[in-house]
């Protein structure tokens, strides 16, 4: 104390000579990344504090060269000449040390030095832990600086990839999620005017020119359990059955959240190296594609809305065709009359045809239209396509029938997904959303309570022995659904060779909870929606139904759970 | 007698000034003190968050699914009931 007041007011002079040596800089400090986290808090994408390693080859070379022209010196005493050596010895080991610590050849750290010698920037290590930065820099070597970085890591790697996207090498997110929230998720560089010795170690902060705000944390909707299921599931068929791509989305019907998507190809957000834009394409969101049959409950909820057919009146399907033109709508064979149940169990392209010549093509649009085909559905996912729905001027007979059984206008599985949520909802439609509802939200009625629980009932007859997709079910709970299997349209051929195999469903069948859509592209075995789609829905609605631990409301088929559920009977329980 | 207080006011100015020079010695070297210990608590505090960090990424990694039903299966001997072993109690 008394020795500051000393140097502060009488020896100003030596004070001004050392501040000379001090140096005032302008230090950027960069802001941690915020975490995204799945629903229930568990950390997805976390940023780690690393050190960027970098050293002024020019200061680093002069300490070198003084050195070595010491110990060469003759002009010197024997003791001095010694020392010197000494200490050329002792620099040459620190820079040793400097290399095998950053795993790097001696000699081509050198040969290195040699080339950037005439300049003030070298980086020699990048995102490396701070302790072997401290111990780098311990070494003492003039003219090597650490400085602060973050390091993204991706704990569920390939399983989330899609959702959550990645970061470049600065820190910036480029896909998925990270891109889409990055300005929250980034927060703000700070800028500090501060002191530094000689060392280049900071004494004082002169000014604080901009606070650092580290980034806020992004909680999405979806439940790890649920996407670790959908994603091993789906990569497992899409192995099996050596299709090109699949995907799948699993959504709460109430709340319209994203409980799981996740795509085949994926990506090791993880390994920067390996990343290839093919792998990265979120399918789910971005692939907007012609879903077939999985549109007819769609066109049946239409008809009954509109009052032009009733629940139990029979539609002719005979002779099995209906030729427009040069077009041709066909069945599998002449299926006769059948009820709308049947038209949606037995996938009767003629029959869905049939129905929606009864329709005003507006009409037929605007219930398209208010379940969100042709629409972006703001998940938040900003890579979302809208798909396409023709104005209903424009719609010819041949499109009226096509777009009774899904062709003639695209979509993405989310959005397919999200307009059968309205089967589960009693006709209320609520936005999709990939970040976790703080409050419940508003929906919008697009369909009346009567029909929707009555095209949901018809759908329970495609899950059974005589319907499409018996693989659907799953034990101790009633399942409805639609297969969907349709022709891939390449250049301006349908190919039947190359198919889209999709399901999508619901369950419990009592008070559906959720839906789970899934598609597969172009599978070479077993391509219908009954074969390859539905066992993955199965298995992975059963884990969402486990999750979020839906009641089985279809106990009375399982003798073993009849018989104990006939002794709670006894005792008073309703069954 | 304004000269002997004049005298007496420069005094008190003197000393005044004096005692505020004494005064932002100390308070600039009590200002380095706290701003080195500010940067040893910075520093604990890096450490903390790179510690904190990594505990949550480990926390994300023993979380993975396959870690997870690998261990439950192989260690614990667990397997997912199948629906018949399931009593159903309905309310």
């Amino acid at each position: 104390m008394l020795r500051s007041i000393w140097l502060e007011v009488f020896d100003s002079a030596w004070l001004k000579e050392r501040a000379d040596k001090l140096q005032i800089r302008v230090v950027e400090i960069p802001p941690y990344r915020g975490m995204i986290l799945d629903r229930s808090g568990e950390p997805i994408a976390v940023s780690s504090p690393v050190r960027n390693l970098s050293c002024n080859p020019r200061v680093l070379l002069a300490k070198m060269n003084r050195l070595a022209a010491a110990a060469k010196a003759t002009d010197i005493s024997v003791e001095e000449q010694r020392n010197a050596e000494n200490k050329q010895i002792e620099f040459s080991e620190k820079l040793r040390l400097l290399a095998s610590e950053l795993n790097i050849d001696e000699e081509s750290l050198f040969n290195k030095l040699d080339r950037y010698s005439a300049k003030h920037y070298m980086q020699l290590a990048r995102q490396i832990e701070p302790e072997l930065a401290e111990r780098v820099i311990s070494l003492d070597l003039p003219g090597v600086l650490a400085t602060i970085g973050h390091r993204r890591f991706y704990p569920g790697s390939e399983t989330f990839a899609h959702v959550v996207g990645v970061t470049n090498i600065s820190g910036q997110g480029v896909e998925g999620i990270e891109l889409f929230q990055n300005k929250r998720l980034a927060g703000k560089k700070g800028r500090y005017r501060i002191e530094k010795d000689r060392r280049g170690r900071a004494i004082e902060i002169v000014e604080k020119l901009e606070e650092m705000i580290p980034g806020e944390d992004v909680q999405l909707s979806i439940d790890r359990r649920i996407q670790y299921v959908a994603y091993r599931e789906l990569k497992k068929q899409v192995y099996r059955l050596q299709a090109q791509a699949g995907s799948i989305v699993v959504l709460d019907v109430h709340s319209g959240e994203i409980l799981a998507m996740a795509n085949m190809p994926s990506f090791n957000p993880n390994n920067r190296k390996t990343l290839k834009a093919r792998n990265m394409r979120n399918r789910a969101v971005m692939d907007v594609v012609e879903m077939g049959s999985t549109v007819k409950p769609l066109t049946v909820a239409a008809a009954l809305d509109s009052k032009v057919v009733r629940v139990s009146e029979g539609i002719d399907t005979s002779p099995g065709y209906i030729k427009l033109g040069s077009y041709k709508i066909t069945d599998s064979r002449n299926l006769g009359v059948l009820s709308l149940r049947r038209i949606i169990q037995r996938s009767s392209n003629v029959g869905a045809s049939r129905v929606a010549f009864r329709m005003e093509p507006r009409k037929h649009w605007m219930f398209l239209d208010r379940v969100g085909l042709g629409r972006i559905a703001g998940s938040g996912l900003k890579n979302e396509r809208s798909g396409r729905l023709p104005h209903y001027r424009k719609w010819t007979m041949v499109d009226r029938a096509s777009l009774s059984y899904g062709y003639g206008l695209s979509s993405s599985l989310m959005q397919m997904a999200h307009a059968y949520t309205v089967f589960g909802t009693e006709g209320v439609l609520y936005p999709i959303t990939i970040l976790k509802r703080k409050q419940p939200v508003e929906g919008q009625r697009v369909l009346s309570e009567k029909v929707a629980n009555q095209v949901l009932l018809m759908m329970e007859s495609v899950v059974s022995r005589k319907g499409t997709a018996i693989a659907a079910k799953v034990d101790g709970y009633r399942v409805v659904g639609k297969t969907g299997t349709a022709y891939k349209l390449i250049g301006k051929k349908y190919r039947k060779d190359k198919r889209i195999a999709s399901f999508i469903g619901l369950a419990p069948a009592s008070n559906p909870k959720i839906v789970v859509a899934v598609m597969i592209d172009q599978p070479k075995l077993d391509a219908t929606g009954g074969k390859a789609a539905a066992p993955v829905f199965s298995k992975v609605m059963a884990q969402a139904l486990r999750v979020i631990d839906a009641a089985p409301d279809n106990v009375q088929n399982n003798k073993n759970v009849g018989l104990k559920a006939s002794l709670f009977n006894a005792s008073g329980v309703a069954l | 007698m304004i000269n002997k207080w004049r005298l007496f006011l420069m005094g008190i100015l003197y000393i005044s000034v004096i005692m505020m020079a004494v005064q932002v010695v100390m308070n600039r070297f009590q200002a380095r003190g706290l701003y080195s210990e500010l940067q040893n608590l910075e520093n604990k505090n890096d450490a903390l968050v790179a510690q904190w960090s990594r505990l949550k990424l480990e926390e994300g990694t023993l979380l993975n699914h396959v870690v997870v039903e690998t261990r439950a299966r192989q260690e614990l001997n667990m397997r997912l009931p199948s629906f018949g072993m399931i009593q159903v109690i309905i309310e």
